[in-house]
């Protein structure tokens, strides 16, 4: 065999050498692009009703989730991911709801779902997002979100139904007339108002006199108030919301009823002012999730609250500060404190995708949050068994003309025994 | 011998379409066959109010009350008596042939306006009844339900798999499709279309006009209610709004733009409308209920037998 | 129980002048142009939104009666000569089509420019007045049904009185008859349907700052319309009125013993049942 000089290029040799080199190159020249590869962004997808009678409340809730997610990706987003935001309106319809859902869900591919400020359409949500594997967070305030009709999926960052008649029932309800009337929007919040008011009433001693319901929008509340009579009722319960508590409390002023009766609103009223409800919004009662003017708020939130009113457009009145009309203040924190929630679980949990969101849930079940620029409504806990939060809770009266908010009571004194447990649940 | 040749190459036709109806899910994504389904659930809706329209003359402002009838049978069937797929179906199909039936006895004496308004009213009636009776309906906010899985003797189908569902709606759509056009063909549907003709003639030539209206209706009450349930199963929810008298009217649209009296056009229409809101509205929601306005302006002032009437006298002109 | 009785169907009196206002233009359009105009709703919704637009312009509503109408008439008389002009008369199918067409159209454009918000105008008589001890109603709505009487009254007397009204009840027995004896018939039609949406228009200004005014707030009320329209007998305005009023108090009467959404029920069934004993309605021929 003739000896091979070493000086000669073997095929072999060649072969290799030019493997290596070109190994080598796309190593050198490929291992950083990939480390500086876009990460996938994370995508959450925004269901609220920007027409129909909750307007009110999609429209700044499309403000608040678009301003979160605005702030996060600002300051590099989550875990190094960009957030995408896809918006989609409910229309304050069921049905429509249903349907954007599924469309964010299927054809967006939504990791995770920022809900509207309604029930009903929470409530059909949520068999959904726990048939797609998604996470839906809500803030429709009927307490069965957060009991028997919801499910490990969902997640409430907001106090409910139930909180605001403790609240009320821890402060004002004694010193009221023991006959109430109870009113509603014939849906499940309207129901869940009026539920929790018999609760808190019966135990106070209170004597039911008459309990109706009306569909959302309902245009005459006349034919419902000529039923009661001044005489033999103290308390009207009003389970409606924006433009509907402002018809009845009119129409009932107009009856003369409210020269006798007090009512007690089940909502704040969102999108009015004192102004709209003139004469006949004198002494009504509400309890809120949130303080409307900044100027009422404790020391210490202030500068919480006036950051993320910049970042959605609303002044320290409440309004919007392009059109002057009042907006949903003491709602409106929840959807942007909801992204941050996704932030924060995302980032306790090294959640991935949507195959990790069990430890998502693990990681927000119990979590406490202190006010921040995250969360300016205040410190609350999301309690692990039912993902309901306990935040704190105002209560405050129309009079003078003025809003004045007599207590805010801290989320610790609200408790309640949870109604289920979802930790029982399979994922 | 023309006619021989017209129906087998309608027969040919039907076959492609068929299909590639059968072999499309293959190149496409989830969503599109998400939006097939909507469009074939649709159109079996809309061949319900064909057959009172299209071939009874009978102009049925009221097709949500049976559609809504169907949705409620299939959910009530599985959340309360806890119904496997088909016994669940046929409850929901006998629900809506005796609604149908004592509706239509009721509401086929009158003719032309009177019944419109009356069936548009008894809609109506369902509509609030239903948002009323929560506890049974759900009302606004309905209720939701889980999809029964597909027993097919010994293999067992999950029912919310988009392909299994694409399928199951599918041949449930054709075959009810078939059998409606079986029926036309006989001697009894030729009967109820000469009722549409002229009712007085033919009460003279001998007919129980009466009982063929009250026939034709509860068809298409039943029709109307299978695409209910099928809905139902679709989206596994229902709610009392189903009722509302908007929905009918879509009927009326579909079948009339698709083309009245075909069978095939109420699937076309309703198919094409759909499809059309689902594109236009990702792009630009606030047009469509404009443009749609003006298709149905401009379809019944131009071509007033919809879609199949205009390509029948293409065909014809083309001879 | 006697004072809510009382006060149930004074409602239902104030409401059934409203909806007589509203359905009579339906009844001239359904009755004598054959028209199934399930748009008449949006002619209805119209007005309460100009109402609106006309309340921030003059910072007071009552200038809507006068702006309403007369803007929902010009924006008819379009609609007229661009699409209805060429069904009336036609099969009831194309008749409805047309209109829902119609209605798709307008009422998303009310949509897009009005938007999805609904809005409040404030009471323009904000004064009650006391029925009983403790107990007074808005003066307001007593305002809207005497306002409603005399525009219908109006309009009665304008049939009855004048040319063109005799023109329309010529039309109305037999067009035919009217043409031949030199009557523009076309003309009439048109002005049928000018008239009757104007009138839907003027309902919905009264109705606006008891309501509300939302974008699709016609859907409900083309309904109520209808069924006052076949219960009043084809074209029948005095029975328009009858049935109005009745369909509104047995309504009103039903709320004060039962959940008014069920007392809504009721009167739509007692309707069907009217209906089913006597199908050519109050006043209608046979």
């Amino acid at each position: 065999m003739k000896k091979k000089s070493n000086n000669k290029l073997t095929r072999r040799d060649f072969i290799k050498t030019t493997a290596g080199a070109i190994g080598g190159a796309t190593i050198t020249l490929g291992f950083p692009n990939i480390i500086l590869a876009k990460k996938r962004p994370i995508r959450i997808g925004a269901l609220q009703d920007l027409t129909g009678p909750l307007y009110s409340f999609g429209r700044w809730g499309k403000r608040s989730v678009a301003g979160a997610v605005k702030r996060i990706n600002e300051m590099g987003g989550i875990a190094g991911r960009p957030v995408e935001l896809k918006v989609e309106d409910s229309a304050t319809n069921v049905q429509k709801g249903v349907m954007k859902l599924r469309k964010l869900i299927l054809k967006d591919k939504c990791d995770f779902i920022i809900g509207p400020c309604n029930s009903g359409i929470t409530i059909a949500s949520a068999p959904i997002a726990k048939e797609t594997n998604t996470i839906f967070f809500a803030y429709g305030t009927a307490l069965s979100i957060t009991a028997h009709k919801g499910n490990r999926y969902i997640f409430r960052g907001i106090n409910n139904v139930r909180h605001i008649f403790k609240a009320l029932a821890m402060t004002v309800l004694k010193e009221m007339g023991k006959r109430y009337y109870c009113m509603g929007a014939d849906y499940e919040w309207g129901h869940s108002v009026v539920d929790e008011a018999k609760r808190v009433f019966d135990k106070e001693g209170g004597k039911l006199i008459g309990e109706e319901y009306s569909p959302i929008g309902t245009e005459d509340f006349i034919p419902y108030l000529n039923k009661i009579n001044p005489d033999e009722v103290d308390v009207i319960i009003a389970g409606y919301f924006t433009k509907d508590i402002l018809k009845l409390a009119t129409q009932a002023y107009e009856l003369g009823l409210t020269k006798k009766v007090q009512i007690i609103g089940g909502a704040m009223p969102t999108g009015l002012t004192v102004k709209d409800l003139g004469p006949a919004g004198d002494k009504i009662w509400f309890s809120g999730y949130g303080i409307r003017r900044i100027a009422n708020m404790p020391e210490e939130l202030k500068k919480y609250n006036l950051e993320f009113r910049k970042r959605i457009g609303m002044d320290e009145e409440g309004r919007d500060i392009k059109t002057k009309e009042m907006g949903a203040a003491s709602y409106t924190w929840a959807p942007w404190e909801h992204v941050y929630w996704v932030k924060k679980g995302i980032e306790k949990s090294g959640w991935n995708s949507k195959k990790d969101n069990l430890k998502f849930m693990m990681a927000l079940e119990g979590m406490h949050v202190k006010a921040s620029y995250e969360f300016p409504q205040g410190d609350k806990t999301m309690r692990a068994e039912d993902h309901q939060v306990f935040a704190s809770q105002t209560v405050s009266k129309i009079e003078n003309g003025k809003f004045v908010v007599k207590a805010i009571i801290p989320g610790e004194k609200l408790y309640y025994p949870p109604l289920v447990d979802y930790r029982k649940e399979k994922v | 011998m023309a006619s021989f040749y017209k129906k087998r190459n309608n027969l040919i036709f039907f076959s492609i379409i068929f299909l590639a109806l059968i072999i499309l899910p293959n190149f496409l994504g989830y969503y599109q066959r998400y939006i097939i389904i909507e469009m074939l659930i649709w159109g079996l809706y809309a061949l319900g109010f064909d057959i009172i329209l299209g071939y009874t003359g009978l102009l049925n402002f009221g097709m949500s009350s049976f559609f809504g009838i169907g949705t409620y049978g299939i959910t009530l069937s599985v959340l309360r008596l806890h119904a496997n797929l088909w016994l669940a179906i046929a409850i929901t199909i006998l629900a809506c042939i005796i609604f149908s039936l004592v509706y239509g006895f009721l509401v086929t004496r009158f003719c032309s306006h009177y019944f419109v308004v009356f069936t548009i009213v008894v809609s109506m009636i369902l509509f609030f009844v239903a948002m009323n009776l929560r506890s049974i309906t759900g009302g606004d906010e309905g209720l939701t339900f889980p999809v029964p899985p597909l027993t097919l003797g010994f293999v067992t189908l999950n029912l919310k798999n988009i392909t299994v569902k694409y399928y199951f709606v599918l041949l449930i759509c054709m075959l009810v499709l078939y059998l409606v056009w079986r029926f036309f063909e006989s001697p009894y549907g030729k009967a109820i279309v000469a009722v549409r003709e002229n009712e007085d003639r033919a009460r003279a030539l001998g007919y129980n006009t009466a009982q063929l209206k009250l026939v034709s209706f509860t068809l298409s009450g039943t029709v109307a209610g299978i695409a209910g349930g099928l809905y139902a199963l679709h989206i596994g929810f229902t709610s009392a709004p189903i009722f509302f008298w908007l929905l009918s009217g879509k009927a009326v649209m579909w079948t009339v733009v698709g083309g009245a009296g075909t069978l095939i056009g109420s699937f076309l229409g309703a198919g094409i409308l759909v499809y059309a809101e689902d594109l236009i509205s990702s792009w630009n929601a606030d047009i469509y209920p404009i443009i749609v306005g003006l298709i149905l302006i401009i379809v019944i002032m131009l071509a007033p037998k919809g879609i199949m009437g205009a390509l029948k006298r293409l065909k014809k002109a083309s001879f | 129980m006697g004072k809510l009785i009382l006060m149930q169907l004074l409602n239902g009196f104030v409401w059934g002048w409203l909806l007589a206002l509203i359905s009579i233009g339906l009844t001239l359009i359904y009755g004598q142009l054959e028209i199934i105009n399930v748009a008449h709703g949006t002619m209805y919704t119209i007005g309460a939104v100009t109402t609106f637009y006309t309340f921030i312009l003059f910072k007071s509503w009552s200038y809507a009666l006068i702006i309403s109408p007369l803007f929902m008439g010009i924006l008819a008389l379009f609609i007229y000569l661009s699409t209805i002009r060429f069904v009336v008369g036609g099969s009831p199918i194309t008749t409805v089509i047309i209109a829902y067409g119609i209605l798709f159209i307008l009422e998303q454009l009310t949509l897009l420019i009005f938007g999805g918000v609904p809005r409040t105008i404030p009471n323009p008589i904000p004064q009650s007045i006391t029925l009983f001890k403790g107990i007074s109603y808005p003066l307001y709505r007593i305002f809207c049904a005497g306002f409603s009487i005399v525009v219908i009254t109006l309009l009665l007397t304008f049939l009855k009185k004048t040319k063109l009204g005799l023109w329309i009840r010529a039309t109305k027995q037999d067009h035919e008859t009217a043409a031949a004896m030199g009557i523009s018939v076309p003309f009439v039609f048109m002005f049928i349907f000018v008239l009757g949406s104007a009138l839907a228009a003027l309902g919905g200004v009264l109705a606006a700052p008891i309501t509300g005014v939302t974008f699709d707030m016609g859907n409900n009320i083309v309904i109520d319309a209808f069924i006052v329209v076949i219960m009043a007998g084809f074209g029948s305005i005095p029975g328009t009125i009858v049935a109005a009023l009745i369909i509104e108090m047995v309504i009103g009467l039903s709320a004060a013993f039962v959940n008014p959404v069920i007392a809504k029920v009721v009167g739509l069934a007692v309707m069907l049942i009217a209906l089913y004993i006597r199908p050519q309605g109050i006043f209608g021929e046979e």
